[in-house]
């Protein structure tokens, strides 16, 4: 029986991560004794579990029940999910939370295929609305809605 | 204190009108989030884990609780329906729940749900206090060397017990281990991981890895199979059983919730193998073993017993010893370490209201669950036609804010999206994210019992297999993984989930 595709790449990463964390450890860390244990004992250890581990998923023999994987991967949901929080972090501080949010949840939106613009207007309109009265009015999170706001009162 | 001033202290606790408040709230949105497809308790528990700050730690525990233990009401209801499991645990339900609707017994199969689940969570609550406080006392006198075996056997038995590869699962925990050691090493004070990050320095934030890999890594997982809909059985039909059906379930009911409460103690089982044995058992036990898959009651009746007495006892090893027995579990743990409770036997001793009052919170949630369940099932059945267009969006939503209201940082944002896509990578490549999470909480715990266990034999490690219950509870960690590596118990343990 030989390898798949999966098992190549989910032990890959095992592995990869667990190098990366031996190579770190090693150059930076001390090792110590088993009696005074330096910061470095345990991750050199579990990084080379880890690694052992990596290989073992490559070889692991499994009864051809692992079959591969068919669901398309949602690149257009990938793009979007990661970009709507990234965009709130870059909003929030500038530009205050109602717009951060506005730009967040119309992103998030645009993540699936099923929704048509208007769809994605009217999702994006309510839940903000939504999410700025549970947060800002009922949960009374310390941010402010409009940056200018702030700004305003402080000049 | 004997088990009778125990109760009446934690009923006096849960009592309170904003106990029983959190209480009701959590098992709603339990019920809410266990009904709704592509959202399921410990998405939910990690989504409102930084919200939970502000509260006490005993209201906002029963609240969590209350999400874990409504959800497996609520994921039945789906599962009968729908046929759609709202939760894994409950697929067996689907099986007889399902064709039952389409008998026009819908009704028969919700009440039958609910009220096995009551009895079993009842029946679990007792079992809970009989045996916590045993447990306690003797995790009181563990060393430093027999928690370390004790943890190690926690997470290796958290793998065997889970489904899919156990070589994968195990990478998993080790890979969460690694992952908590990064930050500011308590003892030297040197800073691991950081590459001069400040963020980093207090580690890696638990909210953000829960987050990402249960909430964001979902909604990916979910959008691959988008457009794909179930259809709604409209009819519910009466909902009491006929007194002869009733009957019939008594034994059923019993030995599911025997099942249930000893499984669900065991680390990694929990509700979810608690059901599949149970439907086993029933159609093994059973007079028309044919009639299961088309429309039994006690095929419905069993499991349903059985995953809710387990969700109930794997609150055990959590509140006695600090060992997590699945997702659900470790992020109740982060919420303790959250408000500053170190979670292990002194929970007890030291928090005997928070103790106490969380395990009586579970029975009144359990009644209140019965309450609102049955009448209500109609408007719980609707919440199923939410699209999950406008579902993902509000989850995103959550999350963002949640992080971010953590510690007002942007980091923490950025570091949600890197753990949201590596959570799908790795749950696309058959890698489970529950184990991750059970190894990054009990990690610094792992790494200090392991120093203090090497100072006080003077740096022997062969302290661990010469002390007795540490080398007990090694051996049995052993044991589990020999057991699962052997063909003819591999093959078996395929064949119970696949059932």
């Amino acid at each position: 029986m030989r390898t798949t595709a999966k098992q190549l790449k989910a032990g890959g990463i095992f592995v990869a991560i667990g190098a990366f964390f031996l190579a770190t450890s090693l150059s930076t860390l001390e090792i110590g004794s088993t009696l005074r244990m330096g910061p470095g004992f345990l991750p050199i250890v579990l990084a080379l579990v880890l690694v052992a581990l990596g290989l073992g998923v490559i070889l692991e023999r499994r009864g051809g029940e692992d079959e591969e994987e068919t669901r398309p991967v949602p690149w257009r949901g990938l793009v979007f999910i990661t970009l709507a929080p990234l965009l709130f972090a870059l909003l929030v501080k500038g530009w205050g939370l109602a717009p951060a949010l506005l730009a967040m949840v119309a992103t998030s939106a645009l993540a699936s295929r099923m929704m048509r613009p208007i769809q994605v207007m009217i999702v994006t309109v309510v839940l903000t609305a939504l999410a700025l009265l549970l947060f800002s009015y009922l949960l009374q999170l310390p941010y402010p809605l409009f940056a200018s706001t702030l700004a305003t009162m402080a000049g | 204190m004997d088990i009778l001033a125990n109760l009446v202290l934690g009923f006096a606790t849960a009592v309170t009108p904003e106990n029983l408040l959190y209480c009701l709230i959590g098992t709603v949105i339990g019920t809410a989030v266990g009904v709704l497809p592509g959202l399921g308790p410990s998405t939910t528990i990690a989504l409102l884990l930084p919200f939970t700050f502000a509260l006490g730690p005993t209201p906002a525990l029963i609240m969590l609780a209350g999400i874990y233990y409504g959800a497996q009401y609520g994921g039945s209801t789906t599962a009968i329906l729908l046929n759609l499991p709202g939760e894994p645990s409950s697929a067996v339900t689907a099986l007889d729940g399902y064709q039952m609707a389409r008998q026009g017994r819908a009704g028969h199969a919700l009440a039958i749900a609910a009220i096995g689940s009551f009895a079993a969570g009842t029946i679990a609550t007792f079992v809970i206090v009989l045996f916590a406080p045993v447990l306690t006392s003797f995790a009181l006198e563990f060393g430093p060397a027999e928690y370390f075996s004790l943890i190690v056997l926690g997470l290796i038995f958290s793998v065997a017990l889970a489904h899919g590869s156990v070589v994968r699962a195990l990478a998993m925990v080790v890979f969460g281990l690694v992952l908590s050691l990064v930050g500011t090493d308590v003892t030297s004070g040197e800073a691991r991981f950081t590459f001069g990050r400040l963020e980093l320095a207090d580690g890696i934030n638990f909210v953000t890895l829960s987050i990402g890999f249960f909430g964001i890594a979902e909604i990916l997982r979910n959008l691959e199979t988008e457009g794909r809909a179930g259809i709604v059985t409209k009819v519910i039909g009466r909902l009491m059983p006929s007194r002869q059906d009733l009957w019939r379930c008594v034994p059923p009911i019993a030995r599911g919730t025997a099942l249930g409460s000893i499984l669900g103690i065991l680390p990694g089982g929990g509700a979810l193998l608690s059901s599949f044995a149970s439907y086993s058992l029933e159609k093994k036990l059973s007079r028309t073993p044919g009639a299961f898959g088309k429309g039994a009651i006690e095929g419905v009746a069993g499991p349903e017993a059985a995953n809710n007495a387990g969700a109930q006892t794997s609150f055990i090893p959590m509140l006695t010893l600090g060992l997590p027995a699945n997702a659900v579990m470790a992020m109740m743990v982060g919420a303790m370490i959250m408000q500053g409770i170190v979670p292990g036997p002194n929970v007890a001793t030291a928090q005997p209201a928070l103790f106490w009052g969380l395990i009586a919170s579970m029975w009144l949630g359990n009644l209140m669950l019965l309450v609102l369940n049955l009448p209500l099932v109609g408007l719980w059945a609707r919440l199923m036609t939410i699209p999950y267009t406008w579902l993902f969006p509000a989850i995103l939503t959550f999350s963002a804010i949640g992080i971010y209201s953590l510690n007002g940082n942007v980091f923490d944002l950025y570091a949600l999206c890197i753990a949201g896509v590596l959570g799908y990578v790795l749950m696309r490549l058959g890698c489970e994210p529950a184990p991750f999470l059970l190894g990054f909480v009990l990690g610094p715990m792992l790494e200090e019992h392991l120093r203090r266990a090497m100072l006080l034999s003077f740096g022997n490690p062969a302290v661990f297999v010469t002390r007795p219950i540490s080398a007990g509870l090694l051996l049995l960690a052993v044991a589990a993984l020999v057991a699962i590596a052997l063909p003819a118990v591999a093959k078996k343990r395929e064949k119970v989930f696949v059932e």
